[in-house]
């Protein structure tokens, strides 16, 4: 190469490393466009995940309280132990203060420290204070995660007003149920950095979206009452030998339910163990054939149509035809010429199907619908159902049903129904809406709300009139016929029901469903109970079983809500 | 006659510019020395706020931890409250002591007169007041009711009626 050339080889590899850098600026240029500009979103939202989680902040569900205050569920906190064996360095002496806190043989938490595996479960649902006393051990290696779980400190005894609630935090039957999206609030959602080791930043969590509390309970139900009736419950049932039983307690002025017990009931703590069936409250999801409870329906349709009154007169020779379909007496005997009074208390087939074949059909099923039959109550507890009305023009109505349907059978109801139904009369005909809660509690940034949920009436079942005249005749029933629901000083209306229960292959000969309702003090009632005994073996009939269960109840209630005798009462009361 | 030059202003040079212009504003070196210094100080602070919001951040997640362990100490309490008040178990409690439910006193009384309210009678008292405010009471009536006394006596948990 000669030396003129050499200016030009030098301009040459200028050029050549100027494109090189040029090209390569391009280059990166044209990354950082992608990166910064047409991938730009991808890029940042990898980047985001690597870096932020969003995490949901829980909230505690709503507790639920007693008419007293006293608290019916709650929450806290067990704990899940795990240990990761390679981290622990001190086994032996691990193993010691673990096994107690445990309660496992200290062998065999020895084993599982010293097993080699990366991860190993010790024991679930630990314990609060066992698990915050593990947590205070702070040893490396032990892993305490968290639980939240439901609790109801009275046990079986709210079993199943209160319903259950999953592991997942969801409630099912009962007021756990009805008002799940009441109790759980609403969770949170929060966004945590992280640093590259996947730990958390020490920054303040950024609340994208704040948790709201979830709202309290305070129902109707009184823990007094609610336990006298279980155990009265729980006595009968096994004095009588029957199989199962419901006792429903309410406020007939107000609809206010004060207590809802069923036997046998289950732990809700441990409701895992429990059948699925026997989850639902049968107060509310069973139906029955009620039998001559059922009467106390058929006697106010006909007073308040005006077909009887209590002297009306019925000559019963035993037995009554109507629909093809000849309908005898419990007693398959003849009374002869009978009141209408007579016949409640004797509780007479024949004079309930006379009522019913003379009221009509068209206004005794448009009064079965008034008393609230064959619909929901519309009660604030899950898994309610509607029992079971046929109406003339159903395809599986007959002309019969008219007869057998006057005392409580071919008809099924829930206890609730029946009670709401009998609590009409006792309320001087105003039928109100029963319901399981009064308050609901609101927690929020605003501080403590409190909002009174009040008594809802329904409608008008009958006429007031009727309802005393009705209220004298069932005091008259208590007083002459089931004595055994007598409180001495007291006036009580009631009537008893002896169901047979329907099989495949038509009713079962033996077995029965005895039943009793009564409200008190019967010219200003403050409560009104039903007392069902599912096949009794002592005795089959009611007025044996049931009515002295309601007996047993009624004298308990009369002590802890202070009315006072009768006459004492009446004495007390200031004159119009 | 001697002519008088008239006065010419003299053109400024380039070195007389540059010495005004030194005169006016700081020297390259100054500027970047507070350059550098505010660089610093804001590096400085921006650490200091880092290392705050760091601190407080961690104050923080202290206190929730600790928030949280007192919650749940509260919830503990009050399960261990709930229990103790339930009637589950009071009413095994109560009955281990001595109490149970009383079988009721029913006293026979034909027609109960009103008694007027007094301000310190006892329910005893009042019921004695019954009994002799009302002469047509036979002796079997009479003894009837001071059994009822006693036991409403036994009852209020007050000293037995003489």
């Amino acid at each position: 190469m000669s030396e003129e050339n050499a200016p030009q080889v030098g301009q040459f590899r200028l050029i050549i490393l100027a494109s090189v850098f040029g090209i390569g600026f391009l280059a990166i240029s044209a990354q950082l466009v992608r990166f910064q500009v047409v991938e730009h979103a991808e890029i940042k939202a990898t980047a985001d995940s690597q870096r932020e989680e969003m995490r949901k902040l829980s909230t505690p569900r709503g507790l639920i309280y007693d008419a007293n205050g006293q608290c019916l569920a709650l929450n806290i906190t067990q704990w899940d132990v795990s240990v990761s064996p390679p981290l622990v360095s001190e086994p032996a002496e691990l193993a010691d203060q673990l096994a107690p806190l445990l309660d496992l043989p200290r062998d065999q938490v020895y084993t599982t420290l010293t097993s080699g595996q990366k991860w190993s479960q010790l024991r679930r649902y630990v314990a609060p204070e066992r698990g915050e006393a593990i947590l205070d051990l702070e040893a490396n290696g032990v892993q305490c995660a968290p639980v939240h779980r439901r609790v109801c400190p009275t046990g079986s005894l709210f079993a199943h007003l209160l319903g259950i609630v999953t592991l997942m935090g969801d409630g099912f039957y009962g007021v756990e149920g009805y008002y799940d999206q009441v109790l759980s609030g609403r969770e949170g959602v929060a966004k945590i950095e992280h640093d590259s080791g996947g730990a958390p930043l020490p920054l303040p969590p950024e609340e994208e979206a704040p948790a709201q509390v979830g709202t309290s309970l305070v129902l109707t139900v009184d823990s007094n009452i609610q336990y006298i009736a279980a155990e009265e419950l729980h006595r009968a049932v096994e004095e009588y030998g029957a199989e199962s039983g419901t006792v429903l307690i309410m406020d007939p002025r107000t609809g206010a339910i004060l207590a809802d017990v069923s036997y046998p009931a289950y732990d809700p703590n441990n409701f895992v163990e429990t059948d699925m069936k026997r989850l639902a409250d049968p107060a509310v999801s069973s139906m029955w054939e009620p039998g001559s409870i059922f009467k106390i329906v058929t006697w106010a349709i006909g007073l308040d149509t005006g077909t009887i009154s209590p002297g009306t007169t019925f000559n019963d020779d035993g037995s009554m035809e109507v629909g093809g379909r000849v309908i005898r007496n419990w007693n398959r005997q003849a009374h002869g010429l009978v009141t209408m009074s007579d016949g409640l208390i004797k509780s007479l087939n024949t004079v309930a199907a006379f009522i019913s074949t003379s009221v009509g059909k068209e206004d005794f099923y448009q009064y079965l619908r008034r008393f609230g039959f064959g619909s929901l109550t519309n009660v604030d507890l899950a898994s309610e159902g509607p029992g079971m009305l046929k109406l003339p023009g159903d395809p599986d109505w007959f002309p019969s049903d008219l007869g057998t349907n006057s005392f409580g059978q071919g008809i099924a109801v829930t206890p609730l129904q029946m009670l709401t139904a009998a609590s009409a009369i006792a309320n001087r005909g105003l039928m109100m809406k029963p319901y399981v809660v009064h308050q609901y509690i609101k927690e929020g940034d605003g501080g403590r709300r409190v909002i009174q949920v009040e008594p809802e009436s329904n409608r008008r079942a009958v006429s007031e009139a009727t309802a005393l005249t009705l209220t004298d005749m069932l005091v008259a029933v208590v007083e002459q016929g089931a004595t055994e629901a007598q409180v001495p000083g007291y006036r009580i209306a009631g009537k008893t029901g002896t169901a047979q229960i329907p099989t495949a292959y038509g009713y079962h000969p033996t077995d029965t469903i005895a039943s009793f309702i009564g409200y008190a003090p019967a010219d200003a009632p403050q409560f009104i109970v039903l007392v069902k005994l599912d096949r009794p073996t002592t005795s089959p009939w009611g007025s044996q079983t049931a009515a002295p269960a309601f007996r047993a109840i009624a004298e308990r209630l009369f002590v802890y809500l202070h009315i006072p005798p009768d006459d004492l009462r009446v004495a007390q009361e200031p004159s119009p | 006659m001697a002519s008088r030059s008239l006065p010419v202003p003299v053109p400024r040079t380039r070195g007389q510019n540059r010495d005004r212009a030194a005169v006016r504003g700081p020297s390259v070196r100054v500027l970047v020395a507070v350059s550098v210094a505010l660089l610093i100080l804001f590096s400085w602070l921006r650490m200091i706020l880092a290392l705050e919001i760091a601190s407080t951040g961690r104050q923080i997640q202290l206190r929730a931890q600790d928030l949280d362990r007192i919650q749940r100490g509260n919830d503990n309490l009050s399960l261990q409250i709930a229990h103790a008040l339930s009637p589950t178990r009071l009413a095994p409690l109560a009955e281990e002591m001595g109490f149970r439910p009383h079988e009721p006193v029913y006293v026979p009384w034909p027609e109960l007169p009103a008694v007027e309210e007094g301000p310190d009678l006892t329910d005893q008292e009042r019921l004695r007041l019954l009994i002799d405010d009302d002469g047509s009471a036979t002796s079997q009536d009479s003894s009837l009711l001071d059994t009822a006394v006693n036991e409403l006596g036994v009852l209020l948990g007050t000293p037995e009626a003489p």
